[in-house]
């Protein structure tokens, strides 16, 4: 079934995080070796970018014997020529956000946008049956929930997903880059205009201006240094228990 | 001295985080003096307005979408209006998180996935209200996502993990973190936790939209099939990613008891440093400076005196209960109930009481 489907996964340039080195995104290559679950050898591996990042070895290494480079110049908005590049595609992986520059996570939301398409973020699994995707996605506290969805559709991958990332050399040798042509496209997306500044200090949380006076301030931070909840001396440990129990049940922690 | 209290400075005193001496006030009502003698933020009728959208849990919002109304109600002027969207039920009200208006929207729920009923609902708010900015928090429980939704949506500038911001600008981590990059405030702004202060001066209007006010929300279809949250073995569950956890310190004798307890409430197990060193619990488990942070809805700490290096390690909980015989200890500072009892007859009484009511199917004598 999945063999006639076409799968292709977006990758971009990584970097490591301290030492600034070129790599393949850690995200993307958890996306990649998922889609090779998917799709093997037919799985599409497709950069918008520099043909020549040295970022695109690691995902040879990594498995990614051909990849298909959109030259777009730094700094131009990559959805249209993606979109144009991907219009076969019937399931598109991307990861969850890029190691270099805004690494917003809007690149898999902007091309379903502009395909036309269902897009499912922190996906940990796929299956592919009767032209509709089954997903496992992760949520937060440990739950998992199961999605499904029409192909063709966008996929984002959690870097929690499961899967095997082996490198080889040999592979890094051997893999060749094919450089795409890009049909210009008009822009599709504003996005911010962000300029760099020193990361030097930590953020300043947004405060609001405080209009109180000096005493007032001062009765403010002490009291805040004392704050507290309820607290039960008295009854019986079985009160006592019942207490508890009511806080919880009145706050929906637990479930009776 | 403006009519207050004169306090003897050798009155009560405690040892701070730095080991200085702190003066102690007792609280008395702080929620209702608090709210008393705030104002409200403006009393203008809006002319325009700012908009904050969360999903909310079990009731309520969580400090990270309080964060995203505080950042509209902190950025708007005098002529600009608050409008907090809920996607969920809500009990009580958000004057206190400083929205003006209200929507609550509760056919919706963080734990089913219907992205393009919400956004139709959010978009139609958007077109009645037009507001200036969208605040929401950048969690991974919904809001991430259907902010990013939104963001492709509207076709305007969007900027996500947001760090900082103020009136003119929003910064965010650039490069993983390496560096930081700024622009102008775009329409859609996602938060990262922790970007706003949530202690406010003023409060807000507050006025809860009724059904008739509510601009009618077209019927889109859905493309997503939500199968449903899998069973989740708590057990199993990391702790940094439990949403309970019952952490036990010093003062439990008995970890079997204590490990019953946390069954029969599904929740993770956690412990104190010296409970750890003591051998009762496994390093894995240790909570605090020198061990896992977590970030449950409740947190149940038996037998935990609440060092700073404990604390350290729930400052992100929201619900935290303290069984404990001692009062004077620091966890009933941080707690939002403080039990006072031996910590096993109070586990085994709880157990027993649980037991019962799940028996029942109900709890006799709650209120
Ligand atoms: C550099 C550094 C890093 C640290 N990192 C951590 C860390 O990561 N995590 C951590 O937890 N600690 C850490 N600590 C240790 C921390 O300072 C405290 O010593 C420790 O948290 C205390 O553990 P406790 O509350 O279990 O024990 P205690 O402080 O001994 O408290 C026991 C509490 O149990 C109560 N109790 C006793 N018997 C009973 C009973 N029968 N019924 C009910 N209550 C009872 C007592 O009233 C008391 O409040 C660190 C310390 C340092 C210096
Ligand atoms: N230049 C690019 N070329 C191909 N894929 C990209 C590119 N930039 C981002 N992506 C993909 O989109 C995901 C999210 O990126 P972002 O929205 O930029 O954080 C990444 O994990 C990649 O899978």
């Amino acid at each position: 079934m999945s063999e006639r489907l076409s799968v292709a996964v977006l990758i971009s340039a990584g970097q490591h995080p301290v030492s600034r080195a070129p790599r393949a995104c850690r995200g993307d290559a958890v996306a990649m070796a998922l889609g090779r679950k998917l799709a093997g050898d037919s799985l599409r591996v497709v950069h918008a970018g520099d043909p020549k990042s040295p970022a695109l070895n690691d995902y040879h290494a990594l498995g990614a014997s051909r990849i298909e480079v959109v030259a777009v110049p730094d700094g131009q908005d990559a959805i249209g020529p993606l979109a144009a590049k991907l219009l076969k595609a019937d399931v598109i992986l991307t990861g969850s956000r890029a190691e270099q520059g805004e690494g917003s996570g809007l690149l898999p939301y902007l091309l379903a946008h502009a395909l036309r398409r269902p897009v499912i973020a922190d996906v940990l699994g796929v299956w592919i049956e009767k032209g509709e995707a089954q997903v496992r996605q992760f949520q937060p506290k440990g739950r998992r929930r199961r999605v499904a969805a029409p192909v063709p559709l966008v996929l984002s991958v959690h870097p929690l997903a499961s899967c095997e990332l082996t490198y080889a050399y040999a592979r890094l040798k051997s893999g060749r880059i094919e450089l795409a042509s890009v049909v210009a496209q008009p822009r599709q997306a504003i996005r911010p205009h962000w300029t760099l500044e020193p990361a030097s200090q930590r953020p300043v949380p947004l405060k609001a201006r405080d209009t109180k006076d000096g005493h007032a301030r001062m009765l403010g931070y002490i009291q805040s240094q004392a704050k507290g909840g309820a607290v039960v001396f008295e009854g019986s440990s079985v009160d006592k228990a019942q207490i508890l129990l009511t806080y919880l049940r009145d706050h929906r922690l637990v479930e009776l | 001295m403006s009519g207050s209290l004169r306090r003897d400075p050798r009155r009560v005193a405690d040892a701070g985080p730095s080991g200085l001496r702190r003066i102690v006030v007792r609280k008395r009502d702080a929620v209702s003096e608090e709210t008393a003698d705030k104002p409200q933020r403006t009393s203008e009728t809006p002319r325009q307005w700012h908009m904050a959208v969360a999903h909310s849990d079990r009731g309520s919002l969580d400090d990270h979408a309080r964060q995203a109304i505080a950042a509209a109600a902190i950025l708007a002027g005098p002529d600009t209006g608050v409008l907090a969207v809920v996607l969920g039920e809500l009990n009580g009200s958000l004057i206190e998180a400083g929205a003006d208006l209200v929507a609550v929207l509760p056919e919706f729920d963080r734990n089913s996935f219907q992205p393009e009923h919400e956004l139709a609902a959010v978009l139609t708010l958007i077109e009645s209200y037009a507001p200036k900015h969208i605040f929401l928090p950048d969690s991974a429980s919904g809001d991430g996502d259907l902010g990013r939704r939104l963001g492709a949506q509207v076709g305007s500038t969007a900027a996500t993990h947001v760090v900082e911001l103020d009136a003119d600008h929003v910064s965010i981590a650039w490069s993983s973190g390496g560096e930081r990059a700024r622009a102008p405030l775009p329409q859609v702004i996602l938060l990262a936790a922790g970007a706003v202060d949530l202690d406010i001066p003023f409060t807000g209007a507050g006025r809860r939209l009724v059904v008739a006010d509510l601009p009618a929300i077209p019927t889109v279809k859905q493309h997503y099939r939500d199968l449903g949250l899998e069973e989740t073995q708590t057990a199993a569950i990391a702790l940094e990613e439990a949403d309970f956890i019952v952490s036990g310190g010093y003062g439990v004798r008995n970890v079997a008891t204590l490990e019953a307890l946390a069954q029969t409430l599904g929740a993770a197990v956690g412990a104190s440093r010296v409970a750890v060193d003591e051998g009762k619990f496994p390093r894995d488990k240790q909570i605090g400076a020198t061990g896992k942070t977590v970030t449950a809805s409740a947190y149940i700490a038996v037998g935990i005196s609440g060092a700073v290096q404990h604390l350290q390690g729930i400052k992100d909980c929201r619900h935290v209960i303290a069984i404990n015989h001692d009062a004077g200890a620091p966890i009933a500072k941080r707690a939002d109930l403080t039990i006072i009892g031996d910590a096993e007859d109070v586990m085994q009484a709880l157990i027993a009481r649980m037991e019962q009511a799940r028996a029942q199917r109900e709890i006799p004598g709650a209120s």
